[in-house]
């Protein structure tokens, strides 16, 4: 469904992305995971149009995504939930997730509530707090509200940027638990992240991202237990893990 | 051939300010030596002077002809009120005007952009409508008309000869503003200008370099006001406006900032312009905004730099070699004699319990470093752990909110950066944070900002001591270059340096920072494995000379080959802290990084190396 | 008692029209971190425009007031293409401050050249004889001109508060990227907002031309004053505009009154810089926080 072809992508003079290539499948998760600074959130980036790539592909079912404005690429329903967030902070949530349907023109009064009432249900902290200044709420809140409002694009596919970023552990432990869900009703979903053995519980395929490359790929199952991932953040010559 | 070039070369300059200085005696045309050239002279000393804080400085200033009144009317009042010789009259005008430079600079190191224009703009409004309301002492809307031709003696200022007195004070100026700009004060300016918090951080007092240029270009614009006041013999409010304020920008962006010939040849043509349009004077305004817009935009350097590139393209047709590039600079001995300071006791740096919380959210909590010299210690953690905020709060740019940080015994948590600095605590930034349109001598040179003892005056003066510390710091920024690396690439713009170059640089000017401790922020960030190699080679030469380090990195290959002593931060807490090994196996540590304890079993099939 | 009651009353229409001036700034501000130096300009285009509208083709005051609104829309555009969006690509605030200005300048001399450089009278709609409310002699005009600015203050308001695209327009405000990422067209949206902008001063010019002359210079002076009512009462705040623009106003009128008519226009610049001194992001402005 989502293609990525040897993609490459420079900031000057370095090379973030040295020729990755990824598939995502329909109703499929697929995870990339990767220390800091090895390049992930560059990937999302491109695919959603930030950046423009020195060469490479990217096809959603077949049609290229290159050269196409973000506002253009979130058009044709691919959902980036950022790194950091990114809530409106002066709107409050319902106003929020209004937003995340901006593009969607076809959509009546009687489906946007629909969109509303499955987002509510989803995360009901957020229900509770439709009226709240979504500048005023929590990390983990804010984490909700930026996953409820990509949704509300009825996306196809919906890319995630580090979920668990600033977040306490029992607020992963929910944000991944609303994942797994959303994977459970058969949405496509990119998931990036840092925290690798969270991402590969719940995803089918995974990709280690080190240093703009994948140096790693295969079936999630197998990476959870592969050593060479610990080995990709803590560097090689590890010994077994001692409490 | 050559030697004539040479002399050529060398004496074309003094020959055409001579040259300059003999035009009344060509012509005697009243009108084009006196309301042209010598008006000309006065507005560059104003412009050179604006050119001071928004061309190298980098700051807006839309109130300039506030400054210019300050001068004018002091000088103004204090001949014609009190009989006051003129020179002393100027020289009050040119203090005065530096007082006010001073009031306008106070705001400016507080406010960036559009507010400080605004503030500009409204700072020349109120000074506009004092001097037409004050009646009792500028003679309000009437002006000052009263003022005693400059006669002394048989000497006689006025008409063509006033020109003979401008004229070497507007080469004076320049003269100044040139020195200024050559020296270490100029490099302050434009470290400043691009990138201030790396400028803090090597040394370069903000306070002290913004308010500098702002009070400097005052008086400047202080002596333009007091020598104006002979131009028509009289003074009066309507010329003091935002008009004029804006007049000496335009000619200041037509010109070219940061260059004296651009400062000459903008005010010139502003100057002169209204008159080649005379036939169209109706649209004459239009023309210049039309002018003005297309300069913003297609000439962005101006008409001097214009020149400047055309000529040089000329010259190197002509006589087959472009202009002589900087002499190359004989390397001193740049690193035995400062070696890392010594300081009491075992312990370099130690925090207890810092903290730092920004509104409600902690981003450090409660962390003790203790870092000794010559020893590598390595900060790690995951994204968002706090490992940059607590490089941030050691090197002055925060402020701890709780908790001490002490260095070789003295609390250092509530100073500024430049001061950290000065006391012997260096850094690099995570994204390369070099002045990229220097070149990269001078940046390194920015980092011995420190070791210039001369103050304003000597620079001015081009004093034998200005010249020998120049000389000195030359010698030893081309040596610290030598030693990380970068030998001949002194003259090159650092903008232009490759990646892993660039992020040796930074460290060539953390060195020259004469530093017990070095902070390395991802020194290896972006960088090829042969580049990481270099960092690491140069990482033991620092810990040789018996710098103290901290460094924070992700590609943990190099963490665990040089570190002595690991810390991991997590949640902004120390998680974990020892030597690189036993960290590595920590669970605590794998399960911040991964997000869970290792599953026990080893590989499985179906997973592909790439 | 009556007399300070119109003073008071001169003041707050006079403080209206700097709102409606700064209520631009306010609006281009938060999509594109810039301030329009040729906003009074656009006023008086808006005026003279207003008055060929009202006079020249017997449109009447409505003509004048769509008539200006056109003008200010179209102006909107040039500004932003040809002022605004290359300035902010060569990313120094001197190089937007003086397109601005070129801008202003450029207009204020095609003003002179079509309408010529004399100031005019421009016909009041409801008549120029003062009424009698309460005792306190109060212009028409300046009915109209509070109820007109605060009408359209509140038209805008309420749009940014309630309708879809308002609301895209305080996203782009706050983060251009999650906004596009909506699916907002970050640059339509900033081009929208100039035109706003520009069309609001325009009007104002309609507005205010009745209470003083119509002619090339008239923007000048209220366009600086307008920068004054944004900074002090909030770049970012459409609250902080109106009080400012009140309080600045008020200030004016007691000031040509009590102290001297020469310091009238001072109270204003003072107040900027104490804000600027004080509380720079002005009395109803938010701190923001600057990471490094």
């Amino acid at each position: 469904m989502l293609e990525v072809a040897d993609l490459v992508v420079s900031y000057g003079q370095v090379r973030a992305l040295r020729g990755v290539s990824l598939r995502v499948g329909a109703g499929e998760t697929v995870c990339v995971i990767g220390s800091n600074g090895a390049g992930k959130t560059t990937l999302l980036r491109t695919i959603s149009g930030f950046l423009v790539p020195g060469s490479g592909s990217i096809t959603l079912d077949g049609q290229s995504l290159l050269g196409a404005k973000p506002h253009e690429i979130t058009r044709r329903r691919v959902a980036h939930v950022p790194e950091g967030r990114h809530v409106f902070p002066d709107l409050t949530v319902a106003d929020n997730l209004r937003l995340g349907a901006f593009s969607r023109r076809d959509a009546g009064r009687g489906e946007l509530a629909a969109d509303y009432d499955s987002v509510y249900e989803l995360f009901p902290r957020l229900a509770e707090r439709r009226d709240q200044l979504a500048g005023t709420m929590s990390g983990g809140e804010q984490q909700m509200l930026a996953i409820g409002r990509a949704l509300m694009l009825r996306p196809t596919v919906l890319m995630l940027d580090e979920p668990s970023m600033g977040l306490a552990p029992i607020l992963i432990e929910e944000v991944f638990r609303r994942l797994a869900e959303l994977k459970r009703r058969g949405m496509t979903m990119l998931l990036v992240e840092q925290l690798a053995y969270r991402a590969l519980e719940i995803a089918d395929h995974g990709f280690v991202l080190e240093h703009g490359s994948i140096e790693l790929a295969g079936p999630a199952a197998a990476l959870r237990t592969d050593p060479r991932v610990r080995e990709a953040y803590l560097g090689g010559g590890a010994a077994a893990p001692r409490a | 051939m050559a030697r004539f070039l040479s002399i050529w070369r060398r004496s074309r300059l003094p020959l055409l300010v001579a040259l300059c200085f003999c035009v009344p005696f060509v012509t005697s045309n009243e009108y084009y030596v006196h309301s042209v050239l010598s008006k000309v002279c006065i507005y560059t000393i104003v412009i050179a002077g604006l050119d001071l804080v928004v061309g190298y400085s980098g700051d807006v200033s839309v109130g300039h002809a506030g400054l210019f009144a300050a001068g004018a009317y002091t000088t103004a009042i204090l001949v014609w009120r009190l009989a006051l010789p003129y020179p002393l009259a100027v020289l009050a005008g040119i203090a005065m005007g530096a007082l006010f430079g001073l009031l306008l600079g106070v705001p400016a190191l507080r406010l960036s952009g559009p507010y400080l224009a605004v503030a500009t703009i409204a700072f020349g409004l109120i000074v506009q409508t004092f001097v037409n309301e004050a009646v009792w002492l500028t003679n309000g809307s009437q002006g000052i008309r009263d003022i005693p031709p400059l006669v002394w003696g048989r000497l006689s200022f006025e008409g063509n000869n006033f020109y003979f007195l401008v004229y070497p004070l507007m080469v004076l100026s320049l003269l100044a503003v040139h020195r200024l700009a050559r020296s270490y004060w100029g490099r302050a300016f434009e470290a400043l200008r691009e990138n201030t918090v790396a400028a803090e951080c090597s040394g370069v007092s903000r306070y002290r370099y913004k308010l500098g240029a702002f009070i400097l270009s005052a008086a400047l614009a202080g002596l333009g006001g007091g020598l104006f006041v002979h131009i028509d013999n009289y003074i009066g409010p309507p010329t003091f406006s935002e008009q004029l304020s804006i007049l000496f920008l335009i000619a200041l962006i037509f010109g070219g900032t940061r260059s004296i010939a651009g400062n000459v040849l903008g005010t010139f043509l502003v100057i002169v312009l209204p008159d080649v349009f005379n036939p169209v004077t109706d649209y004459q305004l239009m023309i210049f905004g039309g002018l003005l817009l297309f300069t913003l935009y297609f000439v962005p350097q101006g008409l001097a730099g214009l020149l400047g590139a055309v000529g040089r393209r000329l010259l190197a047709g002509r006589f087959g070699e472009p202009p002589a590039a900087a002499a190359p600079v004989p390397a001193g001995d740049a690193v035995a004699v400062h070696r890392a300071r010594p300081t009491a006791g075992g312990a370099l740096l130690e925090t207890q319990g810092l903290t730092v919380a920004f509104g409600g959210l902690v981003a450090v909590s409660a962390l003790d470093l203790h870092l000794e010299p010559g020893r590598v210690h390595a900060l790690i953690g995951p994204n968002g752990s706090g490992k940059s905020t607590t490089v941030n709060l050691l090197s002055g740019l925060y402020r701890p909110t709780a908790g001490a940080i002490r260095f070789a015994g003295r609390e250092i948590g509530r100073l500024p950066p430049d001061r950290v600095s000065r006391l012997g605590i260096a850094r690099t930034f995570q994204n390369v944070a070099l002045f990229g349109d220097m070149s990269v001598l001078d940046n390194v040179l920015i980092g011995l900002h420190h070791s210039f003892g001369g103050g304003l005056l000597h620079v001015l003066l081009g004093s034998g001591r200005a010249r020998r510390e120049e000389t000195a710091a030359r010698a030893r920024a081309q040596a610290l270059l030598e030693f990380v690396g970068l030998g001949g690439l002194g003259g090159e713009r650092a903008r232009s340096l490759p990646y892993g170059k660039q992020r040796l640089l930074e460290i060539a000017r953390a060195l020259a920072q004469d530093p017990a401790l070095i902070l390395l922020d991802e020194p290896a960030a972006g960088l090829t494995s042969a580049e990481i190699a270099a960092v690491d080679g140069l990482i033991g030469k620092l810990r040789g000379l018996g710098i103290g380090i901290l460094l924070i990195e992700h590609h943990m290959d190099l963490v665990m080959s040089i570190s002595d002593q690991v810390t991991v931060l997590d949640f902004g807490q120390c998680i974990a802290a020892g030597k690189p090994s036993e960290v590595q196996r920590d669970e605590r540590v794998i399960a911040a990084y991964l997000g869970a304890a290792a599953p026990a079993a080893p590989g499985a099939p179906g997973v592909v190396h790439a | 008692m009556t007399d300070l009651a119109q003073l008071i009353l001169s003041g707050v229409a006079l403080g209206m029209i700097y709102a409606l001036l700064a209520f631009g700034y306010n609006i281009t501000y938060s999509t594109s971190r810039t301030i329009n130096f040729a906003q009074g300009e656009f006023l008086m285009l808006g005026a003279l425009t207003g008055l060929t509208c009202d006079v020249r083709l017997r449109l009447g005051y409505l003509g004048a007031l769509a008539g200006a609104a056109l003008v200010g829309a179209a102006l909107g555009v040039l500004l932003e293409r040809v002022a605004i969006r290359p300035a902010l690509r060569t990313g120094s605030t001197v190089a937007w401050v003086l397109a601005t200005v070129a801008l202003a300048i450029v207009a204020r001399n095609a003003a002179e050249r079509i309408w010529g450089t004399d100031d005019t009278l421009f016909p009041a709609p409801l008549g120029s004889d003062p009424l009698q409310i309460g005792g306190v002699r109060v212009l028409p005009q300046e009915l109209l001109v509070i109820a007109a600015a605060a009408v359209i203050m509140l038209l805008v308001e309420a749009f940014r508060r309630w309708s879809l695209w308002g609301r895209a327009v305080t996203a782009v405000a706050a983060d251009k990227d999650a906004a596009a990422l909506v699916g907002i067209n970050v640059p339509v949206v900033i081009v929208a907002s100039f035109v706003l902008s520009s069309a609001i001063a325009a009007v104002s010019g309609v507005l205010v031309a009745p209470l003083t002359l119509a002619g090339p210079t008239m923007g000048i002076l209220l366009g600086t004053k307008a920068y004054a009512v944004a900074i002090v009462g909030g770049l970012q705040s459409g609250v902080g505009v109106v009080v400012g623009g009140l309080l600045i106003g008020l200030c004016e009128q007691l000031t040509a009154r009590y102290i001297s008519t020469g310091y009238k226009d001072t109270p204003g610049f003072v107040l900027l810089i104490l804000i600027l001194l004080i509380k720079p992001s002005g009395l109803f402005g938010r701190r923001s926080i600057e990471k490094v």
